[in-house]
């Protein structure tokens, strides 16, 4: 089971800044572990934050991104007590949703 | 060639374009533009892929990161693009072993601006290829590796 992001959603004057902490490994599928063993590839491919249903950012993302991904971006057009949900996809399929009120 | 030969050519063009508009729903669409750029090895590709023949150097992104970092496994990067109509970056490590490091889309109203943090296995350029207005530009930025980040992707 997947544990939830950490969404951090806040109205500066027309922009609402985002910050997302996202809870998972990325492994690349090219590390061995101490045994020599390859670790499976295991990570994030697909990123979408909504706002009142309203996509403000789609992303693909790669292997490289850092485990447990950080990613911080702004937009316009949301307000206080607006509702971001974020879903992650990846590479075996597994998806979360979670859910922040704008503050 | 021979006539029949084209003929066939030409039906069986026909009949791959028909299978390939009929199936071609969005999100497949866009997953099928993801894996191709997963092979792009350098900028000039990612921008090929994405449908531009040219890619210009531009001031009015900013990539930044650390000079130099001890390890490579969680190296912070911004990248801003000051370009009218940006509606996508792509990050690219040119020497990680898969160069693109993330796609991000910006629809109207969202800022064409991100931080975020990425993996490297060693010193490299860091290019964020912008799309404006359907016309492809790039900006990059040096960081110095110590250690790699082990299986960085």
């Amino acid at each position: 089971m997947s544990e939830p992001m950490r969404i951090r959603a806040v109205q500066v004057k027309d922009l609402v800044e985002v910050k997302l902490m996202i809870r998972h490994p990325m492994e690349s599928g090219l590390r061995k572990d101490e045994n020599g063993k390859k670790i499976p590839a295991h990570f994030i491919e697909t990123l979408e934050v909504k706002c009142n249903d309203r996509i403000v950012l789609e992303s693909y993302l790669g292997m490289a991104v850092s485990e447990n991904p950080f990613i911080q971006f702004s937009f316009k057009g949301g307000a206080k007590g607006d509702m971001l949900e974020v879903t992650w996809k990846d590479n075996r399929g597994d998806t979360r949703t979670d859910k922040a009120a704008i503050s | 060639m021979d006539q029949i030969r084209r003929d066939f050519l030409d039906l069986t063009t026909k009949v791959a374009m028909a299978i390939a508009g009929s199936t071609l729903l969005p999100w497949s669409a866009q997953a099928k533009e993801w894996d191709g750029l997963l092979k792009t090895r350098t900028f000039q590709e990612v921008a090929q892929t994405l449908g531009g023949d040219l890619v210009v150097e531009s001031t009015a992104i900013t990539v930044s990161g650390p000079e130099m970092v001890d390890s490579g496994y969680i190296v912070p990067v911004s990248v801003e693009s000051r370009l009218e109509g940006t509606d996508l970056i792509v990050l690219v490590v040119q020497k990680n072993p898969t160069p693109v490091v993330g796609v991000f889309k910006f629809p109207e109203g969202t800022q064409p601006s991100l931080n975020t943090r990425i993996k490297m296995g060693e010193t490299s350029s860091v290019y964020a290829v912008v799309r404006a207005k359907n016309n492809y530009y790039v900006a990059s930025t040096m960081i110095k590796v110590r250690a790699g980040g082990g299986g960085c992707g």
